[in-house]
């Protein structure tokens, strides 16, 4: 399993990357991404092969532009079609290739995971509100509000389906969707779940998922990370660094 | 066909409806709202049989939290289930409902529709700078449409069919069409400055479902106004305008 990809960050003035060969799935990334790291869970949990092209995103490449206007990542390139937006490139993946199904095939039990999903982004808005605010209170506490808010849905969820996971006995398209932030919570800020019980167990569980494990970065280069954008000197090219190799 | 429902809209204090029948798919809706027009069209386009209850938003009845905590509408409800948001109860509709399938079974098909959705956003955006008295923040929701209607003309030219989703209207088209039916309606020169989307209105004019679901010029603009002086502070909206049409069940205590 290919993890987040270890691939160099490609800056603005770099060459652009060959296109990817016949039916080879690319993936544009950056290795700390959270949204990447939605559908490299997905591709993980699936064992899609794929190659990782990682983007320098306070430098941006001007022929990443090209490839999506919006200059986010995660985008995929297959076959000259582009697709980008973390949960529609990760349930393109799911309905595309075989491998187990991660997606609810039952219309009732999609339509609660995706209202779960939607309450997520209070979730994720949140953490964000909290992490970008460490010398202001009043935002923390604002942002602890609101993160609590989404957690709340998901215990109540939790409890109310009675699986392990929001997918069901193993972890499902709705959970990887949810994870990269809830590993950060616990990475950035030591959030220990404690107050949502059903959350915590959730947690622990999601923590021993193969996909989960594949995808994970070690705390210390997180931390490297995250002081290197507060410094404004953003490294997106620290722990191990591979170079392209495109034929 | 049920169209956009004119049943009064239930207030704060008024008696929560009894539970639809069994099977009976029921919406709580307000009659100008595009969400609920999305289902609504999703609902006429297959032809799905269903009943209306329509929410006053100033002044939600109580019992209204308890279908959904949110307190928007849409929110469907069969058999004791509530599923709500505009795009999630449709895809359900959709899903469970027989009658034609709005939603493209092609995973390439739909990763791009639902990009498309996501600029549409833009065109969305410009509904809450029509509501402002100042023109230049009325300028500035014209150009943020002008981005999201340039996203539709650029899908069609490429797709080079008649809809977003083909040479019939599709899911897509019936969650893009209400904001933009009110594009047409406050900003009527916009549209025309696009030509494939201008074709595309016309087209999605002589659909039966959007027939069935739209409202005329006047009776729009009569609503806006009203909410318009409402967000003046005159503490009052009519959400009855029009024709309007009582329930069988009693509402009041
Ligand atoms: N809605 C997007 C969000 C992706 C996103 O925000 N990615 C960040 C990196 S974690 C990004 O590309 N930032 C670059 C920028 O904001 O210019 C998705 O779900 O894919
Ligand atoms: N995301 C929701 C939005 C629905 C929505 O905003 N509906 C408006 C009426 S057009 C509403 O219920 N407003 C009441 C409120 O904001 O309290 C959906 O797609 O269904």
């Amino acid at each position: 399993m290919a993890g987040m990809g270890y691939g160099r960050h490609f800056a603005t003035g770099s060459k652009a990357p060959p296109s990817p060969k016949q039916d080879v799935l690319r993936v544009y990334s950056m290795k700390f991404c959270p949204f990447a790291q939605r559908l490299k869970l997905v591709l993980a949990a699936k064992g899609v092969k794929h190659e990782t092209v990682n983007i320098d995103l306070s430098k941006k490449p001007e022929w990443y532009l090209e490839k999506n206007p919006r200059g986010l990542v995660p985008t995929i390139e297959i076959n000259g079609e582009i697709i980008y937006e973390s949960d529609i490139t990760a349930s393109y993946v799911d309905a595309v290739y075989s491998g187990r199904k991660l997606t609810t095939q039952d219309p009732m039990k999609k339509a609660k995971e995706l209202i779960l999903f939607g309450d997520n982004g209070k979730t994720v808005a949140g953490f964000y509100a909290v992490i970008t605010s460490p010398d202001n209170k009043e935002k923390q506490a604002e942002g602890y509000k609101t993160l609590n808010t989404g957690l709340e849905k998901l215990d109540k969820f939790l409890s109310e389906e009675k699986t392990t996971f929001v997918g069901g006995e193993e972890p499902g398209f709705t959970d990887y969707m949810i994870w990269p932030h809830l590993e950060r919570l616990s990475m950035y800020v030591g959030y220990t779940f404690s107050e949502y019980p059903n959350v915590k167990k959730y947690f622990d569980n999601m923590r021993k998922d193969k996909a989960v494990q594949a995808c994970r970065l070690p705390n210390e280069l997180h931390e490297e990370f995250r002081a290197s954008l507060r410094a404004k000197n953003t490294c997106y090219d620290i722990g191990i660094v591979e170079e392209y190799n495109f034929d | 066909m049920a169209g956009m429902g004119n049943e009064r809209h239930l207030e704060t204090g008024s008696l929560a409806p009894p539970p639809p029948g069994k099977d009976v798919v029921r919406v709580y809706g307000m009659k100008f709202c595009p969400y609920v027009q999305r289902l609504k069209l999703v609902l006429a386009a297959k032809g799905v049989k269903h009943e209306t209850i329509n929410i006053n938003l100033v002044r939600k009845p109580e019992w209204y939290f308890t279908k959904n905590p949110k307190g928007l509408v849409p929110t469907l409800e069969i058999n004791g289930i509530y599923i709500y948001e505009s795009d999630i109860t449709s895809a359900y509709i959709d899903a469970v409902y027989p009658g034609r399938k709005l939603m493209t079974e092609d995973p390439l098909k739909k990763a791009k529709e639902q990009m498309l959705l996501g600029d549409h956003a833009k065109t969305i955006a410009f509904y809450k700078y029509a509501c402002s008295s100042d023109p230049e923040v009325r300028k500035q929701g014209s150009e943020t449409a002008k981005l999201g209607l340039g996203a539709l003309e650029k899908f069609l030219k490429q797709a080079k069919t008649a809809f977003v989703c083909g040479d019939q209207p599709g899911f897509t088209d019936y969650m893009m069409w209400p904001h933009i039916e009110r594009l047409g309606v406050f900003l009527p020169d916009l549209i025309p400055t696009f030509e494939l989307v201008k074709k595309y209105f016309d087209d999605m004019g002589l659909d039966s479902a959007v027939k069935a679901c739209r409202f005329s010029n006047e009776l729009h603009i009569e609503f806006f106004n009203f909410e318009e002086s409402f967000r003046a502070g005159e503490k009052r909206r009519l959400y009855d305008c029009g024709e309007v049409v009582e329930y069988s069940f009693p509402t009041a205590k």
